[in-house]
């Protein structure tokens, strides 16, 4: 719980919620459809959003989706979707963790299809310098992610949602009553009894607003000017990430992925910053209308939270794949989230740039050959030739030495000869017991007829049956 | 002369040139008779060796065991790859000759393409001091691993079947290697600089430097044509 009095707070108003939640995979420059989100009120279907497009078009929120059409025949209407709102919501309020351990997630805005974060940003003021520095960091990333927003800030939470939602820059007692977050009938009385400006509500005796208005009226006014507390509860964030997007219309060619992909990934770049954290895996889910979905899915060699580095990963998947439909929504799913350690990219640490290389290594070659195609050998304290080696994905902990006379060259599969070759050194007799695959074995250093040098043994089960099982050089 | 006729030139492959020359530092292979014979006294760092042998497990490997003991064992963290493979290596034999696993990664592909592609990879990490592929057949390949290790500083050494031993390749060193039944026999295809052109390498039955036995034939430097010699046995 946090006391709002000594505290300052930034409200993160975003008018559009409902449109950049669905369509920030498109850049502003390309979104040259008009496309509209259309919500159901009783049997009315009405516009919540439109893009700049459809604005431009002359459409405006508050239009039936019918007169809409008529209006812009090619306007593409998506029903509006609470659920990936929500979900935007919490991965934008894991995002502002990176400027203030304090997020809350208010009720949403009056206006339909709107959403909004309050910071508490008194402590990140010293971190950030003052509070103009702040908003314009938080405003260029969320425009960088695909947000259109508002913000304001105040000394209490509810006067800074007031300021987010007004635009303007007018003392606070000038702004219009309308902003107030009153219930609906204190509003209408209020406005009804000729008083415009908050200043000329706030300016009445406080018992008089209690008994016409009732006491709900006259706790928001208090919360407002902060004559009253306002707790809030921190907004707790999830140990993993997920996000999606969708596109207006099907997406036949991986390029065009690449810009939504970044997108996402710079956002998970920033809740990973805001955790103090990094993952270990990221499944990219690309979705086809009328097809199974198609999963990427990546695993990295150290943790990571760097978005150029996943990008680069995916890339490489999107390149080698071939879509087996069009594409009308991209998806990412993070693994659980692990503690960052500094050794990732601490500067300082001589070997944290060499650990990073080789982590980007590993990553690119297991992403395109696949996980187990790179690995490090390691001796195994087994006198069964076929499991005294393997291939693991991370190096020994410890240096081998070994003075056993063995090939460097396996083949698991022995290999029949016709005759006894030349045997250079030998016996080596290798037994195992019943309770394991019988076997019993003279193994021998032989050449072969071109003067290679191999492992060859003799099978003591099947007496006169010489086998290839490796070679020396 | 004109400039297109100087870049035709330029492309082509029988042409020394003497800034490559200068630059060009070697790595002892730690086979006396070997080094003895190579310009340098060694490999050549920052540069693809071709090994050329009738068949994978001829001795190729062999040959390099000295060189990865001694790079995976330095002190400058750089490893060593095994790219692509044509039988499984095997961590007791790689332990037993000195290699320290721990800085020996192997890579499996089942593309050429890949094997190309990963050594690039590795090459551009800069955490590599040598690197064996099997798989580079095409001469752009191998020119593009050239500049690769070139500007990596590293040892590229590309395992390739014997018949590749015809066509000319821009590798700075070119090994033919046969296995005999005293010891593998190298011919020198192409080098840069002066060299001996054959040496045969006395091994015990463990496949370790016996006192080396070496015979020289003096020939011109870096000549793509020069005629195969015949094996000494």
């Amino acid at each position: 719980m946090k006391k709002s009095t000594g505290s300052l707070w930034l409200c993160l108003h975003l008018p559009r919620l409902a449109l950049d939640a669905l369509m920030r995979g498109q850049s502003r420059g390309e979104a040259e459809t008009c496309i509209a989100i259309a919500d159901t009120a009783g049997n009315r279907r009405t516009l919540i959003c439109v893009n700049n497009a459809a604005a431009a078009a002359g459409l405006q929120t508050g239009l039936t989706a019918t007169t809409a059409r008529s209006l812009v025949p090619g306007l593409i209407i998506r029903q509006r979707r609470l659920r990936l709102e929500a979900l935007a919501l919490h991965s934008l309020a894991g995002w502002c963790q990176q400027y203030t351990a304090f997020v809350h997630l208010p009720g949403p805005p009056p206006e339909p299809g709107a959403g909004r974060l309050l910071l508490e940003v008194g402590g990140s003021r010293k971190l950030f310098g003052d509070l103009a520095r702040l908003h314009e960091q938080i405003s260029r990333g969320l425009q960088a992610l695909g947000y259109d927003m508002a913000s304001g800030g105040s000394r209490t939470p509810e006067a800074a949602m007031l300021r987010a939602r007004s635009g303007s820059q007018k003392p606070f007692s000038q702004l219009p009553l309308g902003l107030l977050e009153l219930p609906g009938p204190a509003l209408e009385s209020l406005q009804h009894a000729g008083l415009k400006s908050i200043g000329e509500v706030l300016a009445l005796p406080r018992d008089a607003l209690a008994r016409r208005h009732g006491p709900a009226c006259l706790a928001y006014l208090d919360r407002l000017t902060g004559r009253q507390p306002d707790p809030l509860t921190p907004w707790r964030s999830r140990p993993r990430h997920r996000a999606i997007v969708e596109f207006p219309g099907a997406v036949e060619n991986t390029q065009a992925l690449i810009f939504p992909l970044r997108r996402l990934l710079d956002e998970l770049q920033g809740v990973l910053r805001g955790r103090d954290a990094a993952i270990q895996s990221l499944t990219l889910t690309l979705s086809h209308p009328d097809h199974p979905a198609t999963q990427l899915p990546v695993k990295l060699a150290a943790p990571s939270r760097a978005a150029r580095h996943l990008e680069s990963l995916l890339r490489e998947k999107l390149d080698a794949l071939e879509l087996k439909a069009p594409v009308d929504g991209l998806q990412i799913d993070s693994g659980r989230f692990v503690p960052y350690s500094a050794r990732q990219g601490d500067l300082f640490d001589s070997h944290g740039a060499e650990h990073e290389a080789w982590a980007t290594l590993l990553d690119r070659l297991r992403n395109r050959l696949g996980h187990e195609a790179a690995g490090y050998l390691h001796c195994r304290g087994d006198h069964r030739p076929e499991r005294a080696s393997q291939l693991l994905s991370e190096p020994a902990t410890e240096a081998v030495t070994t003075t056993l006379n063995r090939p460097v060259w396996f083949l698991p599969r022995p290999e029949a000869l016709a005759a006894q070759p030349n045997l250079l050194t030998g016996p080596e007799r290798i037994e195992a017991g019943w309770w394991q695959r019988e076997m019993r074995r003279d193994y021998f250093m032989a050449r072969d007829a071109q003067g290679r040098r191999m492992w060859v043994y003799r099978d003591l089960t099947q007496p006169a049956c010489w086998y290839v099982h490796g070679y020396f050089g | 002369m004109s400039r297109s006729s100087l870049s035709n030139l330029l492309q082509n492959q029988a042409l020394w040139r003497a800034s490559e020359g200068a630059t060009l530092g070697a790595s002892a292979s730690d086979w006396g008779a070997l080094d003895a014979q190579l310009p340098g006294g060694g490999f050549p760092t920052g540069a693809v060796t071709e090994i050329l042998c009738q068949r994978p497990g001829s001795g190729e490997l062999g040959l390099l065991l000295p060189l990865l003991a001694r790079l995976t064992q330095a002190d400058n963290r750089r490893q060593a790859a095994l790219i692509c493979p044509a039988f499984p290596p095997y961590g007791p034999g790689l332990a037993a000759a000195g290699i320290d696993l721990r800085r020996f990664l192997i890579i499996n592909s089942f593309e050429a393409a890949d094997a190309l592609w990963s050594a690039e990879q590795c090459l551009a990490s800069g955490l590599f001091s040598a690197l064996m592929l099997q798989g580079a057949s095409d001469t752009a390949h191998i020119r593009r691993l050239q500049l690769a290790a070139r500007d990596a500083d590293a040892m590229v050494f590309s395992f390739r079947p014997l018949s590749a031993a015809r066509r000319p390749s821009p590798a700075a060193l070119r090994l033919q290697l046969e296995p005999g039944q005293t010891g593998p026999t190298l011919t020198i295809l192409k080098c840069r600089g002066p060299a001996g052109s054959q040496v045969q390498l006395a091994q015990d039955e463990y496949g370790r430097a016996a006192s080396a036995a070496a015979t020289t034939y003096p020939t011109a430097p870096d000549s793509q044509l020069r005629p195969r010699l015949s094996v000494v046995s």
